[in-house]
Formats: C-alpha cells, sequence, structure tokens
C-alpha cells in the first residue's frame, strides 16, 4: 500500500513552470490542526435523552391547562339555571314577606319567558306583601306579590259558633260570610245574606282552650281597607245573626 | 522493443491540443513513442492494463476520469499526466496520483515531462507551490502541522465489541482534549450512528469517498462531511447499507485517511472483521469489499485488536492475529479482550500467556463484560463514559493511556464530567 500522491490542476506561472501542490502525504496540507481553527463540522443530529425541559412536554402541559380552562369556562357558560325564590312555609295573602320566608332553590326554565314570571332569588323589594296564598315548596311568583297591601287590607276578626267554619280552614283560603238575621223582619225574607264575598282567611286559630274545647272560634279575614261601607254592612249583619263561613274553591 | 523510449498513450478527449502534444510526443526528436490515441477512458484503462505503457497523457475533462481511474492505471504500471483545462483548473480539482500536470497552453511542455514521468515522482518535490488557485484551500500550507496518528480498532469475526471500543476509546480521547475523528469503515453494516445515536441519514464516509474520488476532497471537505458529536470529537458515519461498500474506491479512501491526518489529531477506525483479499485475475482489479479494513491497517499507527475472553471469541481473536500479521506484518498492536467475567473461570495470566503464544501485543487490555452500562449507553446514544464511572469505562481510559502516552492527563477533570452526568443520567 503506497502512500498516495496527489496534484492539483494550476495555474501555469509565466516562466511556465507547472505550479502543483502535492496534498496527500500525511501532514503536508490540511488547513486546520488541533487548537490551530480546525475547519469546523456541523453538528450532528442526535436523539435527545428526554427531559423535563423538552418543548413537547411544555406545549403538552400548556394544551392540558388550556383545555381545562376552556372546559371549565364552557360548562359555566352553558349553565343555565336561574335562582328564584321559593315559600318556606305557607303564607297567606296579604302576608309581608321577608328574606326569612323564603328559600332560594335553582331550577332551570325551558323557555327564556317563563323565568320572568318567577322573582328571582336576587332580588326582594322591601315591603312586599303577598297578593294571594303560596304554599310550602312553591316557587314564588312575580303575579303573587304586590306592594305595600298591608295598609289596604282591613282584618275582620269574626267570631263563630265552631260548627259554623268548614272544616280545615286555614289561613289563605277564600271565603264568604253569610249571616242569617236573628230579627223577625228579616227573616221573613227566609234567606241568609251574604256579607262579604271572596275574603281571605288571615288567621284561624284553633279554638284551644285550656279548659276543654271551645264552642266558638275567631277567624280573622282580609278585607281590602277601602271597602268600608261593606266592613260597615257586615259587623251590623254580623251583631245579630248567625253567622256562616262557606268555603270557597 | 520501444528501446530508451517511453510508452505514451493519449486521451485527450477532442481535446484542440491533441495535434501539439503528439507532435511534441511522437516527433523525431522526442525520447518518447506513441502507442495509441485513446478514444475514451474505458480504451484508455484497457491498452494500460497490457502494460506496455510507462505514461498517459490525460485531458482533465476526460469524461468518467477520477482518482480510482488514476489507482486503476497506476496499478497497471502507467503513470499520469495530466492535460489541465481552463475548467478544471477553475474547480481547483485535485486527483490522487497525478505524476504531473500539464497546462494546455503549455503542451510543448509534454516532450520533457512525459519521459521523466514515473510513478513514484514527487510533482510537489519539483515545483514550488506558487497558484493562487491553491491557496484558498491549502490554508496555512504544508508542513506546519504533524500528521494525525490513525488509530485502527479490528476484532475478528463475530461481534467481539469492535464498534463499542472504538466509540468509546474515540469519546476517551476527545475528552481528553484531542481532536479526534471516529470513521465507520465497517464495510459490512457499520453501527458507530447508532451508538451515538445520531440521526442524519447521509453517510459522511461514502460523501467523503465521493469527495476524493473526484479529486475535491481536503481537510475543509472532510470537515463539512463528518459530525460533530461533542467538543473534539467528530464523526463520519458509515454505510447506509453494507453493499454499497462497492462506492468506497480503494484510492480514494486511501486519499481520506491521509486527510483525515490532516484534519485531526486522532483518527478512531471501526473496521470491518474480514481481512480476505479477493483474488486479482489478468491484472484487472476487482473491487475489493475489505480494502477499508486491510488499508487501514496497512497505514495505522496503532492497531487495537478486540476479541472476546469466550472460548470461541478467544480462538477468533488467536486466527485473526495470526492472519492479521500475514496481511500486515508491522502494525504496532494492542490486544484489547473484551466481556471478561469471572465465571470464564480464567485469569488474565492465562489469556495473556495465550494471547502472547501467538503475538507480542504492545499492550494487553481487559475489559469487563458489564451489559447493563453498554445498554444503558446503548439506549441513550451516549458514549459508555456517560454513564458515570464503569469499569468499561476505567478499561478504555487505560487503552486510552497506552495509545496517546498522554501523562499530562489529569483525572481531575473527569471526576467533574462524571459528576455532572449523573446528575442528568440517573
Amino acid at each position: 500500500m503506497s502512500r498516495v500522491s496527489a496534484g492539483t490542476y494550476s495555474h501555469t506561472t509565466p516562466s511556465g513552470a507547472v505550479t502543483a501542490a502535492h496534498r496527500g502525504s500525511a501532514g503536508s496540507a490540511g488547513d486546520g490542526r488541533p487548537g490551530g481553527g480546525s475547519p469546523p463540522s456541523p453538528p450532528a443530529r442526535r436523539v435527545r435523552r428526554p427531559s423535563w425541559r423538552d418543548p413537547r412536554l411544555l406545549a403538552g402541559l400548556a394544551i392540558v391547562a388550556v383545555s381545562v380552562l376552556l372546559g371549565v369556562r364552557l360548562l359555566a357558560a352553558a349553565d343555565d339555571t336561574t335562582t328564584v325564590w321559593s315559600v318556606a312555609a305557607d303564607l297567606p295573602a296579604g302576608h309581608a314577606v321577608d328574606a326569612g320566608d323564603l328559600r332560594p332553590v335553582e331550577v332551570r326554565f325551558g323557555s327564556p319567558g317563563l323565568a320572568e314570571r318567577y322573582l328571582p332569588a336576587t332580588d326582594l323589594p322591601p315591603g312586599t306583601v303577598l297578593l294571594q296564598d303560596v304554599s310550602t315548596g312553591e316557587m314564588l311568583p312575580r303575579a303573587a306579590l304586590g306592594e305595600g297591601g298591608t295598609q289596604d287590607v282591613a282584618e275582620l276578626p269574626i267570631s263563630l259558633s265552631a260548627e259554623s267554619v268548614p272544616v280545615g280552614v286555614r289561613p289563605g283560603h277564600v271565603v264568604d260570610v253569610w249571616v242569617t238575621p236573628a230579627d223577625v223582619a228579616a227573616r221573613q225574607a227566609r234567606e241568609a245574606v251574604r256579607v262579604l264575598e271572596g275574603v281571605t282567611v288571615v288567621a284561624a286559630p284553633e279554638s284551644a282552650g285550656a279548659l276543654g274545647p271551645s264552642m266558638t272560634r275567631q277567624v280573622v279575614v282580609a278585607v281590602p281597607a277601602e271597602e268600608e261601607a261593606a266592613i260597615a254592612r257586615a259587623l251590623a249583619a254580623l251583631a245579630d245573626g248567625t253567622v256562616v263561613l262557606v268555603g270557597r274553591g | 522493443m520501444l528501446g530508451e523510449r517511453t510508452g505514451v498513450l493519449v486521451a485527450a478527449a477532442g481535446a484542440a491540443w491533441e495535434v501539439e502534444a503528439l507532435r511534441a510526443l511522437a516527433g523525431p526528436s522526442a525520447r518518447s513513442v506513441l502507442l495509441k490515441r485513446c478514444v475514451d477512458l474505458s480504451d484508455l484503462l484497457a491498452t494500460a492494463s497490457t502494460g506496455q505503457a510507462r505514461v498517459a497523457v490525460v485531458a482533465a475533462g476526460l469524461p468518467g476520469l477520477d482518482a480510482d481511474s488514476v489507482s486503476h492505471l497506476r496499478s497497471a504500471g502507467t503513470a499520469v499526466v495530466v492535460v489541465a483545462d481552463a475548467r478544471s483548473r477553475g474547480a481547483g480539482v485535485v486527483l490522487a496520483g497525478v505524476s504531473a500536470v500539464v497546462d494546455e497552453t503549455d503542451v510543448e511542455r509534454l516532450a520533457a515531462v512525459v519521459p521523466a514521468a514515473t510513478l513514484d515522482e514527487d510533482v510537489c518535490g519539483e515545483t514550488e507551490e506558487t497558484g493562487d488557485a491553491t491557496d484558498d484551500r491549502e490554508g496555512s500550507g504544508p508542513g506546519s502541522h504533524e500528521p494525525g496518528r490513525v488509530v485502527a480498532v479490528w476484532g475478528p469475526a463475530g461481534a467481539p465489541g469492535r464498534t463499542t471500543l472504538a466509540v468509546t476509546l474515540a469519546a476517551e480521547l476527545a475528552a481528553r482534549g484531542h481532536d479526534t475523528l471516529l470513521v465507520d469503515a465497517d464495510g459490512y453494516g457499520g453501527a458507530v450512528a447508532q451508538h451515538l445515536g445520531i440521526l442524519d441519514e447521509v453517510s459522511g464516509l461514502l460523501g467523503a469517498v465521493r469527495l476524493a474520488n473526484s479529486g475535491r476532497l481536503d481537510a475543509r471537505g472532510l470537515a463539512a462531511t463528518a459530525r460533530e458529536v461533542r467538543a473534539d470529537l467528530r464523526v463520519l458515519t458509515g454505510l447506509p447499507r453494507a453493499d454499497r461498500w462497492v462506492e468506497v474506491r480503494p484510492a480514494a479512501f486511501d486519499l481520506l485517511l491521509t486527510t483525515a491526518r490532516s484534519l485531526c489529531r486522532y483518527v478512531v477506525l471501526d473496521l470491518g472483521f474480514s481481512l480476505e483479499q479477493d483474488p486479482q485475475s489478468y491484472g484487472s482489479s476487482v473491487p475489493q469489499r475489505n480494502h477499508m479494513t486491510v488499508g487501514t491497517l496497512d497505514v495505522a499507527d496503532e492497531v487495537v485488536v478486540v476479541g472476546g475472553a469466550d472460548p470461541v471469541g478467544l480462538a477468533r481473536l488467536a486466527r485473526g492475529l495470526v492472519e492479521m500479521r500475514e496481511v500486515v506484518p508491522s502494525a504496532t498492536t494492542r490486544v484489547a479482550v473484551n466481556r471478561v467475567r469471572a465465571s470464564l473461570g480464567w485469569t488474565e495470566q492465562e489469556v495473556r500467556a495465550m494471547v502472547e503464544g501467538f503475538v507480542t501485543p504492545a499492550s494487553m487490555h481487559f475489559l469487563p463484560d458489564e451489559p447493563a452500562v453498554v445498554d444503558r449507553a446503548l439506549m441513550s446514544g451516549r458514549p459508555v463514559q456517560d454513564s458515570g464511572d464503569s469499569g468499561l469505562a476505567r478499561a478504555a481510559a487505560g487503552l486510552a493511556d497506552a495509545l496517546t502516552g498522554d501523562p499530562t492527563w489529569v483525572p481531575g477533570r473527569r471526576v467533574r464530567l462524571r459528576r455532572r452526568r449523573a446528575g442528568t443520567t440517573r
């Protein structure tokens, strides 16, 4: 195996001498030796050891975080339940509603128009009174609420014998008050007279006297305050006659 | 038959200078005689193989002319004189093995150059390097550096651990601050790239020999085909498929070796196992698959022979050592016995005595069998040293000590490196 020699084709000098460079044999050539600025080699592409600083890992973590965040936002946006008031106890019409009577509940209404019929739980104007009776667990509709109803209603106590009261009457029931006149002239008519129509029972305490069942009961009904004439007529009629409460609906 | 006159072949590829050249070569006063005007390279090679011509005058632009064909001509005893044209001058093409170069404007000189051209002629000795065409490629010029050392890692058939040792040794040399080039020269499918986890698909070896064959390989070109793996360690990756060994022409590979010497302080070559020479018939040269192995062993400053420690490995090692002594009698041999393990029941003295029954190596080294360390290194694509302290790394360090004779080596540096790497490995 002979050492290889090499020639280079190169310019001819003016004198005609062939210029050539012998480059092959050991140590003759090369523009670089260690430390002498040897020509650089491009870096090799190599397999990388798995590292926590791998950009792909960071990108993966970022994708997971972003999707979690987006999912939370999406679910929050998709939550279309509304918080409305529900009634904690049976309340009669005319009752002044305050927050203690109510519990917030979350419900989902099928149509947006439906939600507007109910009072959202964020909102309870002071001095709200019930215009109708509501019972435990019912959602509080806007239609059942009125403003400052207390001064518009006169509470009229009626004392009557226990058997003249429908069984199970309780606050909120709407009743008519009939009187059978006691005096002869009136009795000739052979007809009882309805003195109050469609009034609401505000209170009907059980006649639980300490000594035994009482024969009379008190029932308080609400009469619109502006119907003073009706109150006066009713009081007169109630004074002499037999009073009967007739429940309606 | 020819008397004192030199037999000349001319292959001018139709160049305009041919008429003038023929007048200069075959005139009445010429000291040469024209044997044949060849029409192409094949004609030239065939005619040269008859062995009658002493000189071939070849146009630089002759289609197919490369370092390999020059090498063929030389092996037939024909010196090559190239007539350079404007294009080859511009490209600065360098062909290995050319005895003389004459410019096409100056072909009268052939009358003097051709009879004097011989195979052993050193063109460089006759002429001063003045050409500006070479300046930018030559750098600081010849002779300014001592040549790098060629360390061949060879081993007999089987898988004694040639590549593992070559990679470990190269990494060790690089860690000591020696500029090292690791060349995968295994003609049977090298695996250096896999050992170092290199993903580049391009074969550095094929790229470099292609440059060498076309005469364009210099230190810069070699550096560009190599890949830097870490500080002071470059790798020339091997054949992508074993059957592409044909492309590694012997002349080009030899030029690659000499260029590598000029590029790096140490050139570590991972060789194939076979030393077999394909028989040459009728002067034609058949391709030599094992030229990379044999040619490297021939010029290597150091040969590290790797063998397994088991009975099969040692038997092959013994045969390999004998075979190697026949092929390359002069190489300085160091023997590395790999995968030494206690379960084999042989002491180092017994193995040493067995090896020394065949050759007297400059040194013997015993590499312990540490499959876990090697596996970790392979799986991470890093040299064994990166996995921390191990018997294998220490044995490689011992081998590097013997190769370099390096008293300046400070172990403290490696301790620091080891500690740092241990943190990232585990």
